[in-house]
């Protein structure tokens, strides 16, 4: 199967709004996919149409190969979730809450409470009542009810809402191990470009319910905007020495003191012989990778993300 | 179905409303306590003990309190933000209803059948024989089933207005008192089986099913209005029916409700 999950055309709309427009999203077998877009950009739509927990305007989803609509019953035992925020009953303790949903989804290991709760750090038969839970706690129990029956493909909407750094990198820890051993699929949302960068294998970045992008991480970095930068005293003069001595790079004037090379395998060693030799001061020289941030900005044609 | 009910009563624990509502299924009788004494016969005792329990403690306590239950337990999925954890496991928000008024339906049958318990230690203790136990135990357990399915059309209400508690209150408040008020009408009472309100309505029909059943001492007050209303009883066949076909109806609409709203 060459897609686990695979939308065609997807679309929402609540009345005039169009939450999500013709979305064509595609997330391979074993690997961490961040859907990555601002507050609003449609990614909890997104995640409630794969799951059918919202009906599609238009267009299809299909995971595992199948339609979601008319396949739920088969499907949804093979995926876990955790859609905006954790939904649990607050007169219950954690395992009381998760021994409904372990009665509900029909899992006969005795263990697999206990387990769920221990992979995510909290405890097993707890007196704490789910209302008493902090919000990093509640994050936790959802992310032990999403993992639970163990399933094949985890979506997950904002997992590291409410967590603590320490929390965060467990999280991080937990979901890469979950993909590499275990051989999970995981869709992974967020506004949090580090986290995105830090633990996705593919990307989608989704902005005003459209999909932009869709590549890997690997292919991201690739496209990212590379170049040296010096900071001389007189650029243009530089410029014209650079031109003339190194076979006529490619050397732009930003403004400023800075001059930039986009050959990035210029040696950097001779140009700034080259220059100091002619008498320019050189009081910078280092090389520039543009962000995923900057890609983001310049991906969505706006300001930056979280 | 079972898992599902198992589920829906785990839900219940620490719940005050529950375990309060289910208290209240002895209030009447104990309020009715210092009257049995005064009864004539074991035959009189039974029967005025059984009629606070079926009539006063069904029809004013239990359907306000099957309407308050049912908006409590369908809405506490919206309220907690626990559906989406539901249909994604899956389940389908029609047999969540069905669980969840199924639950309701064993929760009536055992509030009458506490109070019967309850009734029967009090005749007891007093010093009287229950006259008919068995038959007693079968009209109150039938009277617990009807009462559910009474209280249906008010559900129904209280979730397509997917309202805040205090209006399935003020809801509940109304409906119980319509019924009552309804139901001791001797005009709502003298109406053939056909398509009428002494029909259609829940507790005008259960009052023409439950009142035959009433000890009568010839001559009394009593007698003159059974001998009135006797040509209109209903046959358990006859209540079971209307009232389970109204039932049906009205569990469907829920579930049609209830699937419109969004998650």
């Amino acid at each position: 199967m060459q897609w686990i999950i695979e939308t065609e055309d997807l679309t929402k709309q609540y009345g005039a709004q169009t939450s999500v427009n013709a979305l064509n999203l595609h997330v391979r077998p074993g690997r961490i996919y961040g859907l990555l877009g601002r507050n609003g950009a449609g990614k909890t739509t997104t995640m409630r149409l794969l799951l059918g927990l919202s009906t599609p305007t238009r267009g299809n989803v299909r995971i595992f190969g199948k339609n979601i609509h008319t396949n739920a019953k088969t499907i949804l035992p093979r995926v876990g979730s955790l859609i905006e925020a954790p939904g649990f009953y607050p007169n219950l303790t954690g395992t009381e809450n998760l021994r409904i949903f372990a009665t509900l989804r029909g899992i006969r290991d005795p263990r697999a409470i206990q387990t769920a709760l221990d992979l995510v750090g909290l405890p097993y038969r707890d007196k704490k009542l789910f209302s008493q839970y902090s919000l990093g706690m509640k994050q936790r129990l959802a992310i032990a009810l999403a993992v639970m029956h163990d399933p094949e493909l985890l979506i997950l909407d904002e997992p590291i809402n409410g967590l603590d750094p320490i929390g965060i990198a467990e999280m991080r820890s937990f979901l890469r191990e979950l993909c590499d051993a275990r051989h999970k699929t995981i869709l992974i949302s967020s506004h949090i470009l580090s986290e995105i960068s830090l633990l996705a294998d593919d990307i989608g970045i989704i902005d005003r319910g459209v999909l932009l992008e869709e590549e890997s991480l690997a292919e991201l970095e690739r496209k990212n905007d590379r170049y040296l930068s010096f900071t001389v005293s007189d650029p243009r003069q530089a410029a014209g020495l650079l031109r003339r001595s190194f076979g006529g790079c490619d050397v732009e004037l930003p403004g400023g003191q800075e001059l930039r090379l986009t050959d990035t395998t210029l040696p950097v060693a001779p140009i700034v012989r080259c220059l100091v030799g002619a008498g320019l001061e050189v009081s910078d020289a280092h090389l520039c990778e543009a962000t995923l941030e900057d890609y983001f900005k310049k991906v969505t044609g706006g300001e930056g993300i979280g | 179905m079972g898992k599902l009910l198992w589920c829906e009563w785990a839900k219940l624990k620490r719940r005050p409303l529950f375990q309060i509502a289910a208290l209240t299924s002895v209030v009447l009788p104990i309020l009715f306590l210092p009257y049995l004494k005064s009864q004539g016969t074991d035959a009189d005792a039974t029967d005025a003990m059984m009629d606070v329990l079926r009539t006063e403690s069904g029809f004013l306590l239990l359907i306000p309190l099957l309407v308050i239950l049912a908006s409590n337990l369908l809405f506490e999925e919206h309220d907690n933000d626990t559906l989406k954890n539901l249909v994604c496991v899956p389940i389908s928000k029609g047999r969540l209803v069905v669980a969840k008024l199924g639950l309701l339906l064993l929760f009536s049958l055992a509030y009458l059948m506490v109070g019967y318990l309850f009734g029967v230690l009090a005749l007891t203790l007093a010093g009287w024989k229950v006259d008919g136990w068995l038959f007693q135990l079968w009209l109150t357990a039938g009277t617990g089933v009807l009462l559910w399915a009474a209280a249906l059309p008010c559900v129904l209400l209280a979730v397509w207005l997917n309202k805040s508690s205090i209006i399935t209150v003020v809801l509940a408040f109304f409906y119980t008192m319509a019924n009552y008020i309804l139901g001791i009408s001797s005009n709502m009472m003298m109406m053939p089986m056909g398509l009428n309100a002494g029909t259609l309505l829940p507790v005008p029909l259960l009052k023409r099913w439950l009142f035959q059943y009433h000890v009568m001492r010839p001559g009394s007050e009593g007698a003159q209005l059974y001998a009135q209303l006797s040509p209109y009883f209903v046959t358990p066949a006859q209540a079971f029916a209307v009232l389970g076909a109204e039932a049906a109806v009205c569990l469907l609409l829920i579930v049609w409700v209830y699937r419109r709203q969004e998650n």
